[in-house]
């Protein structure tokens, strides 16, 4: 209802606004701010963003800013460019468990596709003793498509992430 | 000639810094509620401020560039930070009773009731004292806009301080 009835300029708030601004407001001001809505939220507000500046001012009065020299040195300093070489260099350690773990998902995966096949059932027989894990997986992930589907899935996508991240030579 | 040559000097920019530094941190930090935020918008706008600054500039139009500069930096920040803008909304501090508007703490909560443009506003009008056409310089918003604008974030502040208990009248009898 207030802001309804309220109009949205006064003729008088830029006098109202030097007047706030000197610190000075002559008693015609003082009056016309009384009785208009207008002038009286401009007054309110200048006063509070005032009080608000000045506790701002003591409350971060210790800010340390850089200096101006060093933002102008650091403006025109080219950005550091990341050293491939280095980055290899760190992640070494966790090159063989990255390569074993894909090992042992592409054997598993060759097991769950061709474990039935007789021939390497009879090559796990009779040179490694293994024919059991043959007759294991593919009996295990027939058992459910929950469990084979994603096992499939995770385990191309690992095999496409080997090809194309490791594999394939990177330009440095 | 190199880029820098053409743009400003380093003894200019010096003088530049040191007279402006402090306020124009002052409004990023305002206007961006966080003085964590404020530091990196503040740096990130002096340096785009000294490699880009057009030549020619006096240092009323300097002021307004980089105070253009750190507008447009805050409202990609925010943009970027919507789950705090979120979190404004779904905690609506005008409820909250035990806000004292005198405490720098509390006085900073009412000030980010205001949305990052609204605050620039009111700070650029009320604490730097710019002129609608100077505050329509550096947020490029036409003047008359502006005047729009501040009379309805005015009109809303005004309410939530009346609300909280404040009436300005005590420093303004002093």
């Amino acid at each position: 209802m207030r802001n309804a009835m309220k109009n949205k300029f006064c003729e008088m708030e830029q006098r109202v606004l030097e007047g706030l601004k000197k610190g000075i407001l002559a008693m015609d001001l003082k009056q016309h701010i009384a009785g208009c809505p207008v002038c009286r939220d401009l007054s309110l507000v200048y006063r509070w963003m005032g009080e608000f500046n000045d506790v701002s001012l003591k409350f971060h009065g210790d800010i340390s800013l850089p200096k101006a020299d060093q933002t102008w040195e650091t403006a025109f300093t080219p950005p550091k460019r990341i050293d491939r070489a280095l980055v290899k260099k760190a992640l070494r350690p966790l090159l063989i468990p990255q390569l074993l773990t894909y090992i042992v998902a592409a054997v598993v995966f060759g097991m769950v596709l061709f474990g039935d096949n007789p021939a390497v059932k009879k090559f796990l027989d009779d040179y490694l003793d293994l024919g059991f894990l043959a007759g294991f997986f593919s009996n295990f992930f027939r058992f459910s498509a929950f469990v084979t589907v994603p096992f499939i899935l995770v385990t191309v996508f690992m095999m496409i992430y080997f090809l194309f991240a490791v594999v394939t030579p990177r330009k440095t | 000639m190199t880029p820098v040559d053409m743009l400003m000097n380093k003894e200019s920019f010096n003088r530049f810094y040191k007279k402006y530094s402090k306020a124009f941190w002052f409004f990023v930090c305002k206007t961006c509620g966080d003085s964590n935020m404020a530091d990196d918008i503040f740096q990130e706008s002096f340096f785009k401020f000294v490699r880009n600054s057009p030549a020619g500039l006096n240092e009323y139009q300097q002021k307004a560039y980089i105070y253009k500069i750190a507008v447009r930096l805050v409202i990609d920040r925010k943009r970027k930070i919507k789950v705090e803008q979120d979190y404004l909304l779904k905690h609506d501090f005008t409820e909250e009773k035990n806000i004292d508007v005198f405490l720098p703490m509390d006085m900073e909560k009412m000030f980010d009731l205001l949305k990052p443009g609204e605050r620039s506003l009111m700070w650029l009008a009320y604490v730097e004292g710019y002129s609608h056409k100077e505050i329509s310089d550096i947020i490029d918003v036409n003047e008359k806009s502006i005047k729009v604008q501040l009379f309805r974030i005015r009109e809303k502040f005004a309410d939530i301080l009346r609300n909280k208990g404040y009436s300005g009248e005590e420093r303004h009898e002093e």
